[in-house]
């Protein structure tokens, strides 16, 4: 397989992102079995750089607590959350024999992130686990799967990215959400995979409330089209999934 | 005459049937064993057994019995017989078991069932724990479940991210954005979508930057509101999902419990017990809900293990069992008597629960008899101390004695007391229990009877044709060849023989049975279907020379003329004893040379033996007592002016009894009356201080020691060996002893007093007194009276002569 073959699975994280050493085990077990190659971006999220450098600001964290934020308490953490991004998928990838790469670029958390997501197969934005009430997403995101399925090609790659979670012995149950009744193969797959399959019908017309729609089933990893993002109502969407209590696989 | 003297009876030879005491087969009355009942009964132990009945039929406390007698009597197997009888009518004791005591782990409940329930028990739980092991989880994989919890999730969910959503539409509706930070919220001014950089800021108006601080310093302390009061939100969530458990877990498990409520509703007990473990089910649902995917049966098991709290640890099971238990404990410990809190090594950390409470004997005998080693017992730390404690309290309560000791400080349990019904069988020897009786005050209290185990029993013809019956039972049970009629003759004289005692029969049973075995097996050897004499003499001349190296270094020794004993001739002062040698269960006879000394002096006699400590005090006795005899028949009016000194030659170990006492007067009077004593005699026996000779043990043993040598040496006709008449009664003879007396190659004399003792040592009369205490010039007693009276001139004229040496002196 040539470079320009070889699908790409990118995970986007930023100083406010979980870093999992399970994530990045699991990202990269399913780029071995797709022979995909495993790409890291770390975003320096610069809107949050500005506000530092403000003299003012401080920062109030999840206790309550107020204590000072500077510029260069931001950038240490940024460089400290990039090694340890790189660190933690040069073993994972080394470890499976998995091409992979790291990169750190500055710019718009959301915005810088999605628009990297446009020239990769899989996306896997980084989850923020700070918030007490939303539940961890990123401790144990291949539970539960909320599958989304607009068309029997699509559903046949999901397939493959959960056969491979599944081959890790994660992933339990599925929720299909499609607009019409799902591909008997996929549910016979999965059902080989012993994992239970839910059904749920969905319009497929509006994104935001497909993302509703799977809400309930957090947490768990939810896998979508990326067509399932429109590109008039981006930015929205994106803020949408970026606050979804959920871990987030996008597939082209 | 003082001292009952009768000199001028003859000593008696003895012959025939009183050098062995032979057991007629003809008279037993059956050809082979084949013949014979077995004996249902413990032969001679009739006190011992009446004693037991007592113990057992008396339902008090203290009725525990002490079985004492030597060891290889059959104690144990007397007293197992009998427990196993009066076990079998008595009622199967009921099951014990411990479960978790919810309200205090600590201190496990014993829970008291009918023999047989508690494994029911047991089992009913652990299925219990493995139903709900697959019915809990099946509960929140439900549909119904997973939608109610999401909504409760969702319900905390959106409120926490309304409290957000709203503060931060209210934050940029006043020019500020609120951004996500790594570890909490930043609020910062914003302008066209974009957060404003310092010198953005700086070019703002001084009153615009104020406002911006202003509200910032406002939605901070608004966004500290909402993240203070998340956790109470949470609480609440966490509340209404834990109340959402326990409804629907309660829904899915009290058709569980209430199945075995019904089912042990005779047991109040055991129904509030399965009541606690309903109530701490609910509480702990968490510990049902897998943690990995698995529903493969041994992870069902070994999950089953990992919740004990809800198993039961059945100490006692008497399912099955028919009447009370009879327990035997050969190695009772403290923890096997009492039993034991184990502990698992976890993490280097000990820990316990009370399903590692392990029952000792005392568990396993409740309500029924208990048997133990009191040497075992009272050899094990703490465990005399504890089984003492447990009959006095009359309950079973475990105690570690790591913690009692401080030797470990670990947690651990202290389980709720059973009470505590048994009878105690201690089985011990007489020195120990009167030792007990002595020494330790409770014991009479906690082992009020003593079952005395007899040692040997009366040879009669009745007890003798019982004898032949349990030799019969012992042959039956061990399933040896039978034995013909004089094979059984053979073992009851060897029996005899062993009991040192031609008049009764040994009740050891160890020695008996080893004897059965051992002639079984040369029967085997020689291929025949029964035992026979020939074997059963084979089985005791091999047991006694695979132990006879010693008797053999011995009795070379003498005929090397290592170790000097003469068995010819004649010399003054100079006697030969008989000695027996013990060792284990091995005794010998040997001659050993006795030797005396007289002159002036004070009426002393010194044992040596005893001054270099080589004589027991027994021994002493017998010396002090010669003392006296020769006061009290040669110097009753005088002092006596003799002073003496006896010695064992060539020994060089202790010296203990009395039985050479007969031996050490006899070279005494040799010496005084300056007579020589026949060599070919020996001679044993106590005198007393009338000069009567008593008796003495292992007679047998020194009449074959002294003709071993003799025979050695070839006998002349006119050796033997001079013993105490009340022993003939215990003569049983080696056959080649007996022919040789038959053939008048050698002699053996029963003697009642010294006098015919030394008439047979010197070949002179003893002599008997006149009226006026004198004796014949001639006879022993006149050359000794003679000598003692030679001896007080000669101390009186000394007396004077010192007087005068004095009176010079001091003038």
């Amino acid at each position: 397989m040539t470079q320009a073959e070889r699908e790409r699975i990118l995970l986007a994280m930023d100083a406010c992102s979980v870093l999992s050493a399970g994530l990045a085990d699991t990202l990269a077990s399913v780029a071995a079995r797709l022979g995909a190659e495993l790409e890291g971006l770390f975003v320096e999220d610069a809107e949050l750089m500005r506000a530092a450098e403000l003299p003012f600001v401080s920062e109030v964290v999840a206790s309550g607590i107020e204590r000072g934020l500077t510029a260069e308490s931001l950038q240490r953490l940024n460089r400290d959350m990039s090694r340890e991004l790189d660190r933690l998928l040069s073993r994972a990838a080394g470890e499976r024999k998995v091409r992979w790469r790291c990169s750190t670029v500055q710019g718009s958390r959301l915005m810088t992130a999605f628009a990297a997501a446009e020239q990769c197969d899989l996306f896997v934005p980084g989850r923020a686990g700070h918030r007490r009430g939303a539940p961890d997403a990123a401790a144990s995101p291949f539970t539960r799967i909320s599958l989304v399925i607009q068309d029997p090609v699509r559903a046949a790659r999901a397939l493959s990215v959960i056969h491979a979670l599944a081959g890790n012995g994660h992933t339990r149950e599925v929720l299909l959400v499609c607009d019409r009744r799902p591909p008997a193969d996929l549910l016979s797959a999965l059902a080989a995979d012993r994992i239970r399959t839910y059904v749920q019908t969905s319009t497929m017309t509006d994104a935001r409330a497909l993302l509703e729609q799977v809400r309930p089933h957090a947490p768990g990893l939810l896998i979508a089209p990326k067509t399932l993002l429109p590109p008039s109502t981006v930015p929205a969407v994106y803020r949408l999934l970026d606050a979804l209590p959920m871990s987030v696989l996008l597939l082209r | 005459m003082p001292g009952g003297n009768d000199t001028g009876a003859a000593a008696r030879k003895v012959l025939g049937a009183d050098l062995y005491h032979a057991c007629n087969p003809a008279a037993l009355g059956f050809e082979t064993t084949r013949d014979l009942e077995p004996l249902d009964q413990a032969l001679g132990q009739d006190r011992a057994l009446e004693a037991m009945g007592l113990a057992t039929g008396l339902e008090r406390d203290g009725y525990n019995v002490f079985a004492l007698g030597t060891a290889g009597l059959g104690k144990h197997t007397v007293v197992r017989r009998f427990l196993e009888a009066r076990a079998a009518v008595r009622p199967v004791p009921p099951d014990w078991c411990y479960v978790n005591n919810f309200k205090a782990p600590s201190r496990p409940r014993a829970l008291r069932l009918p023999a047989g329930s508690g494994e029911r028990l047991r089992a009913d739980m652990a299925r219990c724990v493995e139903d709900l092991l697959a019915a809990i989880p099946t509960i929140f994989q439900g549909d119904e479940y997973r939608e109610r919890a999401q909504a409760l999730a969702r319900t905390f969910s959106d409120r926490e991210e309304k409290a957000f959503q709203t503060l931060g539409e209210k934050a940029q509706s006043r020019g500020i954005a609120m951004l996500r930070t790594p570890t909490g919220y930043t609020l910062a001014p914003f302008k066209d979508d974009k957060v404003l950089g310092p010198r953005e800021f700086a070019e703002l108006p001084e009153a615009e930057q104020k406002r911006i601080e202003a509200v910032i310093e406002e939605l901070k302390e608004e966004l500290k509101d909402i993240l203070a009061t998340l956790p109470v939100w949470q609480r609440q969530s966490q509340d209404e999902i834990r109340k959402l458990n326990r409804e629907m877990v309660q829904l899915a498990v009290s058709g569980f419990f209430t199945e075995l409520a019904a089912r042990y509703r005779d047991f109040p007990e055991v129904v509030e017990f399965l009541g606690a473990v309903h109530e701490d089910v609910v509480d702990n649902v968490d510990a049902f809900r897998p943690e990995g995917e698995s529903t493969v049966s041994e992870n069902t098991k070994r999950r089953v293990e990992q919740l004990p709290q809800y198993l039961v640890n059945v100490m006692v099971d008497h399912g099955g069992a028919e009447g009370a238990p009879v327990i035997y404990e050969d190695n009772p410990t403290y923890t096997n008597l009492l039993g034991r809190v184990e502990h698992v090594a976890q993490f280097g950390a000990l820990s316990t629960n009370f399903m590692l409470i392990k029952p000792g004997a005392l568990h396993r005998a409740n309500g029924g008899y208990l048997v133990l080693d009191a040497v075992q017992v009272l050899t094990s730390p703490f465990a005399w101390q504890a089984l003492k404690r447990a009959l006095r309290a009359r309950e079973l309560r475990i105690e570690s004695l790591e913690r009692f000791m401080s030797l470990l400080s670990t947690i651990s349990l202290e389980p709720e007391p059973i009470p505590l019904d048994v009878k105690v069988v201690l089985c011990g020897d007489r020195v120990l229990f009167y030792l007990l009786r002595e020494l330790d005050e409770e014991f009479a209290m906690h082992f009020k009877v003593a079952a005395d185990f007899s040692e040997e029993l009366e040879r009669d013809d009745g007890n003798t044709a019982l004898y032949a019956r349990l030799i019969a039972t012992l042959r039956r049970d061990d399933d040896l060849r039978h034995l013909d009629r004089a094979a059984v003759a053979r073992v009851i004289e060897h029996c005899a023989r062993r009991a040192q005692d031609a008049e009764r029969l040994s009740l050891h049973m160890g020695s008996l049975l080893d004897l059965l075995r051992e002639s079984d097996w040369h029967a085997g050897e020689a291929g025949s279907d029964v035992v026979d004499a020939t074997h059963v003499q084979q089985a005791i001349d091999a047991a006694i020379h695979r132990l006879d190296r010693l008797r053999e270094r011995a009795h070379e020794s003498i005929l090397r003329g290592i170790h000097m004993v003469d068995t010819d001739g004649k010399q003054v002062a100079q006697v030969n004893g008989l000695s027996v040698y013990r060792f284990d269960d091995v005794s010998f006879g040997q001659p050993t040379r006795i030797t005396a000394t007289a002159r002036l002096g004070s009426g002393e006699v010194v044992d040596i033996e005893r001054e270099v400590e080589l004589g027991g005090s027994l021994h002493s006795k017998g010396v002090l007592i010669l003392a006296a005899f020769l006061a009290s028949r040669y110097a009753r009016d005088n002092p006596l002016s003799v002073s003496a000194s006896l010695v064992f030659e060539q020994s060089y170990g202790g010296v203990e009894g009395d039985s050479a006492s007969a031996a050490e007067l006899c070279a005494l009077l040799s010496a005084l009356a300056d007579l020589p004593v026949r060599q070919s005699l020996a001679i044993t026996g106590s005198v007393n201080q009338h000069g009567q000779v008593q008796a003495i043990g292992g007679v047998n043993e020194k009449v074959e020691g002294f003709f071993d040598v003799c025979a050695a040496r070839g006998l002349t006709g006119g050796q033997g060996v001079i013993i105490p008449a009340a022993n003939v009664q215990h003569l049983m003879l080696r056959a080649d002893v007996v022919k040789a007396v038959e053939d008048g190659r050698f002699a053996v004399y029963a003697v009642s007093t010294v006098d015919e003792a030394i008439e047979l040592l010197t070949g002179v009369s003893a002599g008997a007194p006149d009226e006026q205490g004198g004796y014949p010039a001639d006879s022993v007693n006149g050359r000794v009276l003679a000598r003692v009276l030679e001896l007080n001139q000669l101390r009186k004229r000394h007396q004077v002569e010192m007087h005068r040496e004095q009176e010079h002196d001091a003038g």
